[in-house]
Order: structure tokens, then sequence, then C-alpha cells
């Protein structure tokens, strides 16, 4: 199997070799026993230089390489296969770990330096290989049917950045996070699943609602979860580092991920149609849990492991319930506002009630969260309740003549409210629950303490606000595009900043430049304060073909 | 006995005239001026062409058009007695057209004179000459448009005036004003014929844009589709398709290059509503959505042309959204790229990527488009438009200071037989920018079997990967 997959991986390399440098450098078509064959993709290098950060400061943090091919085979006019397959990892480790320097900035507490080497290529450890065949599905084209079946992505909502209703794929935030392609939705960390969806196109236009189609997706039982590592524990940068604890003290978290089974089907069902202009979907969801930031359950404590120092370690389960949710999004373009007699903003609306949605329960007050790991019956350590989330926002296109002659500048802002209905005590984003301070001591402060100095966790609101804003525009026919992105989390006063420039010239090269940067409370990790870390300037080379 | 032989005699007379090619000497004299030239040259393409051109059907519905309009441009040209030197067979190249410059310009009145810059690199083209041009100089041609058009303008013009905000009112089908009195209706008529057909195919349509230094820098390529919804000419259902009559016309594209373009695709409709919006909705390949875009946002580019959704097929504008003064400026015979029956040669020539296609002096109404709102992303147009075909035949966009920015030209494709005309290649030069965008289209009209499944979210649904 190993070898095959070698192999595989070869061939790969070499076909993308020769397509890229093909003379005359256009996509390839072939003809397969008569059919036609399309197939294209790129080779993309990246690399980050760590800015204001303690551990990676004017240092290479990261290294990706990527190869994707995206092929098309059209066996008749109803049906056709479709793939991509991707080669995918972080170089660095190869390139840097004979440094000091990246000896020290990748030595943890939880982890040796040399864990990094796991992030060589994505499929370690995981998918056996089948991560190389990131999509690969069939396309079944009746008069009133459209059937895709396989591996591939799902994407609901009208939401960038935070992901509400869009919760068919889990992500891989091994290698990247909320900043890296939140502006390109996401399509390099979402992880495909094994699908089956089928879209009925009625031809009736029932009250006047044109374009009306449903949509049916079920996952029979390959269930998966967002990826990212607690504690560094495959070392990557963009891995949670260990929590503040007691001298001595550890937290080991077990991740009780699904096992493939017929009873873990997921099902998801959507409307969407145009009502006088009105975009709408009305979409309903049955599956699974998939944030990490969900639900550990105390197993109790055990002992230290030595090699990193620690006589107790509190263990926890890392739990995934069922996730149940309805909710709808609405387009529109709202024509009866006009900036300067030219463009209209575009209104984009999405909102979901999810159903019995886990919590991390804390108690009446904080303080009793760390007490919990010691005792594995305790019973209270997760509260269900339903949750309603909204975004509004707008995307319009605003022409600055003084500063763009030729293009509008793109805007897009929005406004999520989260509201957990019922709320009472006190929740929590686990792990982080100490500050600093508590490093110092052998114990933490021992209960009812209160002692702010000592405990702050990233507490959840009953209500959340977070703002986004994002504005671009074009150069020099559209060769050059400046855009920055900006979010922000409202309760927790923690700021994200990307702010990228893209070249685009020519047919093939496709360099991007940028800066991403955190503001947050990093010492208990609150929002974006977890990431704070990994402040970077980065540079793209892509070669498209 | 002697009736059925006056009956067979008819007949037979009947049938000879209306199957069997007419023959040289029952030509009517537009015709036969192009046949003779054609023989004359002995060049094969020329003869090929004049054979279709002087085929029963195309004599017959150019009189038809002839009759209905009142004129036909060859007798118009034959007037004009300006810039003698330029004859049908002479090549103007980049190489010769010194000799012909000053006659050149004169057959290039109302500022389009940027053609013979072009050739030459003067004026705004200084050390900008990065589309060479070969004319061809070829008689002038009676031309006419789609029988559907004659048919429904006969039909429905008399309904048509021009209502609040100088929107069309009361218009079916057809040519709203085929005896136009002012530039208005002038423009009226050139958005109503919108592609020449009921519906159109472009597989593909391929962009290829031109940097400053005159290499092609970058290719794009879309499939396009298009269809009217109303003012239907040939297609059943006509004169629009049931449950749509508030939709004018909806067009599709996918673009299939380069990578970073590909996948993206788009339905956008234009409705009846001289006061309504576009609407544009998308599937973005990058966010694997489909999303509504800004249907009031024409003014951007398209893709990294020169072009944006304003400038669709030389002029999309919505005037009763964007207000316009328009005034005739005059009437002149003018050269124009002409009639092409084989596709435009492209090839690395002059320093430069050259095209080589055949001109004609046209008779044209020249037509100035003023903006009003200080917002809008030009001061003004000005174009020719054909006297016989109503089409657009070149364009000037000037920026909002009275520069001149853009310039356009594009020559066609004609069927005489039936009078389906199309369009092969829009040519579009940003002067101010130095960029070039040349589009090479692929266009098949009126096919019965493009269907509502090729603009609707279905469509986007069927390329969404």
């Amino acid at each position: 199997m190993k070898t095959c997959k070698y192999v595989f991986i070869r061939c790969l390399v070499i076909l993308a070799a020769s397509l890229a440098f093909q003379s005359s450098a256009l996509a390839a078509e072939f003809d397969i026993a008569g059919r036609p064959f399309f197939i294209n993709g790129f080779i993309m290098q990246e690399g980050t230089l760590g800015v204001d950060n303690s551990r990676f400061h004017g240092r290479n943090m990261t290294a990706y390489s990527t190869l994707q091919l995206e092929w098309e085979f059209k066996l008749n006019q109803h049906i056709s296969l479709y793939g991509i397959n991707r080669l995918f990892g972080d170089q660095a480790y190869n390139l840097h770990h004979n440094r000091h320097w990246y000896q020290r900035a990748n030595h943890t507490k939880a982890q040796e330096t040399n864990a990094r080497e796991r992030m060589e290529w994505e499929w370690n450890n995981y998918d056996e290989g089948w991560e190389v065949f990131r999509e690969i599905y069939v396309d079944i084209f009746t008069e009133s049917f459209q059937f895709r079946i396989g591996k591939q992505q799902v994407i609901w909502g009208e939401s960038d950045g935070l992901r509400l209703m869009d919760c068919i794929n889990p992500q891989d935030l091994r290698y990247e996070f909320n900043l890296r392609d939140s502006d390109e939705g996401y399509e390099y960390t979402r992880i495909p699943l094994w699908l089956i969806k089928a879209t009925y196109f009625p031809k009736w236009e029932p009250l006047g609602i044109r374009d009306l189609q449903f949509e049916f997706i079920i996952n029979p039982g390959k269930t998966k979860i967002n990826r990212l590592e607690l504690y560094e524990s495959e070392g990557g940068v963009w891995a949670t580092e260990t929590p503040n604890l007691p001298t001595g003290v550890r937290v080991s978290v077990d991740d009780k991920t699904h096992k493939t089974s017929l009873d873990k089907t997921e099902f998801a069902f959507r409307i969407m149609g145009d009502y006088d202009g009105w975009l709408f979907t009305l979409n309903a969801y049955y599956g699974y849990q998939q944030e990490n930031t969900g639900i550990l359950v105390p197993t109790g404590p055990g002992v230290g492991a030595p090699w990193d120092g620690a006589f107790l370690t509190l263990n926890f389960d890392k739990k995934f319930y069922h996730r149940k949710l309805v909710g709808f999004t609405l387009n529109k373009e709202l024509t009866a506002i006009r900036l300067r007699k030219t463009t209209s903003p575009v209104l984009r609306v999405e909102a979901l009630y999810e159903f019995d949605k886990p919590f991390c329960y804390e108690g009446e007050h904080v303080g009793d969260m760390a007490w919990t790991g010691l005792n594995p019956a305790y019973s209270q350590a997760r509260k269900f309740k339903d949750q309603i989330r909204i975004m509004i926002g707008y995307d319009w296109q605003i022409y600055l003549r003084f500063l763009n002659k030729r293009e509008s500048f793109f805007t897009s802002a929005q406004f999520f409210l989260f509201y957990i209905r019922g709320k009472n005590g006190e929740f929590v984003n686990a792990p982080f629950y100490f500050t600093n301070k508590v490093k110092g001591d052998l114990l933490p402060p021992l209960p009812p303490s209160r002692d702010r100095s000592y405990i702050d966790p990233w507490r959840i609101h009953q209500t959340q606000k977070y703002f986004s804003f994002l504005v671009n525009t074009y150069y020099d026919n559209k060769r050059i595009m400046p855009q920055v992105l900006f979010l922000c989390d409202l309760n927790e006063k923690a700021y994200g900043v990307k702010a990228k420039l893209n070249l685009n010239y020519g047919s093939h090269w496709r360099p991007e430049m940028g800066v991403m940067m955190w503001w947050g409370d990093h010492d208990t990790g609150k929002s974006f304060g977890l990431f704070q870390k990994n402040r970077q300037a980065y540079i793209k080379i892509k070669y498209q073909f | 006995m002697r009736k059925i032989l006056y009956m067979a005699l008819f007949l037979l007379t009947w049938l000879s005239l209306s199957v069997f090619p007419a023959g040289a000497e029952d030509l009517p004299h537009w015709a036969k001026q192009w046949k003779d030239w054609a023989q004359s040259t002995g060049n094969q393409d020329y003869i090929e062409w004049a054979e279709k051109y002087c085929g029963p059907e195309s004599i017959q519905l150019g009189k038809e058009w002839e009759d209905y309009l009142g004129y036909n441009a060859v007798d118009i040209v034959a007037k004009d007695k300006t810039a003698p030197s330029i004859k049908p067979g002479l090549v103007i190249t980049p190489e010769n057209v010194k000799q012909y410059e000053k006659e050149l310009r004169q057959l290039f009145p109302y500022g389009f004179d940027w053609e013979v810059d072009r050739m030459m690199g003067t004026g705004v083209y200084a050390d900008y000459n990065y589309s060479p041009l070969e004319m061809v100089i070829v008689p002038t041609h009676h031309q006419w448009n789609d029988r559907g058009y004659l048919e429904a303008s006969k039909k429905y013009s008399s309904t048509c005036k021009v209502g609040e905000k100088d929107a069309l009112v009361g218009w079916t089908a057809g040519l709203p004003f085929p005896k136009p009195k002012t530039a208005l209706e002038m423009v009226h008529n050139y958005d109503r014929l919108t592609i020449m057909g009921d519906n159109l195919n472009s597989m593909p349509l391929q962009f290829g844009l031109y940097g400053r230094d005159g290499t092609r820098e970058r290719v794009e390529k879309v499939e396009l589709h298009w269809r009217n919804y109303v003012g239907r000419i040939k297609i059943p259902p006509m004169p629009e398709i049931p449950g749509a009559k508030d939709i004018y016309e909806k067009g599709s594209i996918v673009a299939t290059y380069p990578y970073d373009l590909k996948g993206f695709a788009a339905v956008r409709t234009r409705y009846a509503d001289p006061q309504k919006e576009d609407s544009f909705v998308t599937y973005i390949p990058s966010m694997r959505r489909i999303r509504r875009l800004a249907g009031t946002n024409t003014q951007d580019p398209l893709v990294g042309s020169d072009l944006s959704w304003e400038d669709w097929k030389g002029y999309w504008s919505k005037i009763s959204i964007h207000p316009v003064k328009c005034r005739l400026l005059g009437e002149a015979v003018v050269l124009c790229p002409s009639i092409n029956p084989k596709p435009i040669k492209y090839e690395e020539k002059y320093g430069g990527f050259s095209q080589r296609y055949l001109w004609e002096r046209r008779p044209v109404w020249i037509v100035e488009i003023a903006y009003e709102e200080p917002t809008y992303i030009y001061g003004k147009r000005v174009m020719y438009i054909d006297k016989e075909t109503f089409a657009m035949q070149q364009e000037n966009f000037y920026d909002q200071k009275g520069r001149l920015w853009k310039v356009w030209d594009w020559c066609w494709r004609w069927n005489p037989a039936n009078g389906e005309l199309d369009y092969w290649n829009p040519y579009v030069a940003d002067l101010i920018n130095r960029h070039t965008t040349i589009a090479n289209h692929h266009i098949m009209l009126n096919m019965p079997n493009l269907t509502e499944n090729y603009f609707n979210l279905r469509y986007l649904s069927s390329k969404a990967h």
C-alpha cells in the first residue's frame, strides 16, 4: 500500500511538471476513449516569517508546499467524473530542524521539537494516503435531478470568515487557521467527506418562486471532526499552546473521534429559490459537532509524565455530541439604496437555530473547572442549550474615483450575533483557564477562590458579537489587487487583520504577499489572542497551469 | 387548353425566378458591382463570397429591406467623392499607410482617425503601436439584418415611442424606430437588436489582453450563452417566452481559463422594467457558493479586460438608470470594418499582434451619448451607427474630463441569405492605460435547443464543484 502511494505521488508530480511546462502552457484537454478529459492545477510554495512574537520573530515559521491537480472526465452528456489530487505539507522541519533557533522555538512542555516532522505531508497518521485524493466524485445529470456521489465539499451559508451554516464539512486547522484562507472561502482547509448529494429541480414556480431546487445530502456514517491539535501535540505553529497550569501539572486530552458506522449517518436538507430578487435557502442539518473547542469530559487524574516534569495529569475525553439545526439565508440587492447614483449594496443574512448545543459548564461561578479534572464523576461538566446565530452583512462596490479611476472598491461588512437561550451559570471555552501567574505556583488557588489574577477563562457569553470588514480593489487591469480584512471579537476586544497584495501578471504566475496580525489576551488564550503567537508576514508563489 | 398553357408558363417562370440563381444580368446593381469586382480580382475567397451574396434568397431579402428603408448603402456611398484613392483592392498596412494618411483621415471623421494612428503609431497611439492592422479595402455591400427583424419591425414598430425618462415604450419586437429621426431613437434601435438574434452561444469567447509593450500578456476564456425572452423574431415561442414577460434577456457565462478564473459562472438577467436593475447571480469557485452580486455594478471591467457590462456589445447601458443626452452629430460615409466571410487573421507582424480584415465605406449616423451623472465612468460616447443594419460599427469613449479613453471597432460575419449578423472580434484599446483587449468570438446564433437550463440556478449548480 505504501509503495503504491508513493508511486502514485511520483506520477502526480511528473504529470504536473509536464502540464506546467508544455509549450502551449494552457490547461490540457485530452481524449480518452473518444471522451474529453480536462486537467489543470497549480504548484505553490509559501513561506512565513514571524513578526513581533517571541518564538519565531524574524524566523521562518512555516514552509507550505502544494501541488494540486484538478481533472474532469466526461463520460457522456449526463455523467462525469471529477477529482482533485493534492500533495500538501509543511517543509519547515526538513529545512530547519538542525538549527538551534528552530529547536528552541518548537520545543514545548508537551512535545519534542521533532514532532513537527509529522507535519511534512498532510496524510501522515490520519487518512492513510487517501488525502491525496482530496476530492473524487461522479456527477449524474438527468432532466430533473443531479446526483453527486463521492468525496466532496458542500458549502452552505452566506457568511464569510465565521462559519455558521457551513456545517457539512469540517476543517483541517493544523496548518492554517482563521485568517489563512477565510477570505478565500476556506477552500484549502475544508475536509472533504464521502457524501451522496441529490438535487431536484422541479419545473413549477409556486407562489412566483423561480429556480426552485431541493437538495438532500447524506453522509453514510463516515463522519469527521475539525483537526486542531491541542497543546501542540503535533508541534505545528497553528496548534494551540499548552495551557497555563501550576508547576508539575499537565492536561491530557483524548480525542474520541467517530468510527465509521451506519448509525453515525448524517443528514442535511436544503431548499433554494428566488422570490422577486430574494435569493433564499431553508436549511436543516442532523449530524455531529465538529468544533475542537468542544466538550472536555473529565475522566479522572493520573500520574504525571516524567519527560515533561509533571507529577499530575488531568485527563479529559473530547466528546462530540449531535448537532441539530435549522436555518435560512437571504441574499438581495437593495436597489433602493444607491451611493451617488452608482451601485447598491447586496444584503446577506444568515440565521440558524441550533438545538441542544453542548457547552463546557463552569458552575454558578468561575472557579470550579480545575477541580472537575480530578473528578470523573462530575456530571456538570457540560450543559445543553439552544443557540441562535445570526449574521447580517452587505457587499457594496463603491467607486472612489480619486483613488481608483477604473475600478470600484469592494467592501464587505458582517455583524455576527450569537445568543444562548436560557443560559445560567458560566460557560467557558476549554481549556484556557489560568493566567501566567499560576505557573509559578505549586497549586492553583483553591476553591472558592475567585482570584481574577489567577483565574480568567475564555468565557462564552450569553450574547456574543463579532464584526468583520473586508475591502479590496484592482489596479492595472486586475493585475494588482490589494486587500485588507479586519476581524473583531466585540466581547473579548480581540482583533485580527490580514492585509495582502496579489499580483496577477500573465496567465500563470500568481504571487501573493501579506501580513496576518492578531491582538487579544494571549495570556489565557482568549479569542484571537490564541493566535497572537502566529503574527507573521508571508509570501506565496503560485504557478498555475 | 390555352388557359392551362398560360398557367404552366406562369408557373415555370415563377419557379425559374425563385429556385434558380439569378443570372448576373438580373442582379440588382448593388450586387452586380460586388460580383464583378470579385471576378476581377480572381480571388477565390471573394468569388465564393459574391456567389453567396448574390444568391436568390439574399437578393430577395436585400430588396425587401431596401424597399422597407427606402435606400441602400451602395447608392449613398456612390454619391460620396471623398478620398478617391482609397479604392477596393487596396491593402493599407503600417508600411504604406503614410501614403494614404490624409485621405484616410477624411474617412474617419468625428474623432475616429485613431484608426490611422493605430497603424502609424502617431497621435493617441504614439509609442503605442501595438495593434497593427492591415486594412483590405473591398466594395461597399448593401447589407441587411435578419428577416425576423424586418417582419417584426413592419408588424410592431408603429406602437413604439420614447416615454418617461427616455425609456422605450410600446415595443414588442424588431426595430422600434426603423426610420429614426433622433439620436435617442437610434440608440434604442441598437439596444433592442441585442445580440442580433434570439439566442447565442460563443464557445469559447476568448479575451486576449495586451500590455503596453504589445505582447499578449494574458488569455482568458469563457463560454457564453445569451437568450432573449421578449422581442423574439425567429425561434418559437415568439414574440415572447410565456411567463417571462418581465425579462428582456439573460446571459450566462462560465470561465474556463486560466486556473484562477476557471469555474466562475454567472447568470445575468436584464428586466423589461426600465427602472429595475439587473439581477446578477454567480457561482464563485473559491467560495464554492452561489451568491448574488450587485446588478447595479455595471461599470467595473469584466475580468481583466477593457470592457465593462456597460460596454457589452459596444453599448448595453440602461438610459433610464444612467440618464443621457443623445445628440445626432451628423451623417457621413466612413470607412468601417466590413463583412468578413473568413475568420480574422492574426499574426505576429510589424512588431505587434497584427490583424487583417476587410473594410468598406459605409453610410453611418454619428451619435453622441453624453452622460448626465458626474459619477458615471464615462463622460460621453460617440458611435458610428450603420444606416442599413442599425448596428454600432465603431465607438469612442471619453472620460469625465473629455479625454479620449477607449476606442472600439469590430468586424462582422453575415449570412446574407437570412440576414443573420454577428460579430467576430471586438477590438478595444484603452489609450490612457495603454492596454488592449481583443475578444475572439465563436458565435452560433438562433439555436433551437438553448433552453432555460442554461440561464438559471440549475445551470450554476451544474457548474459548481
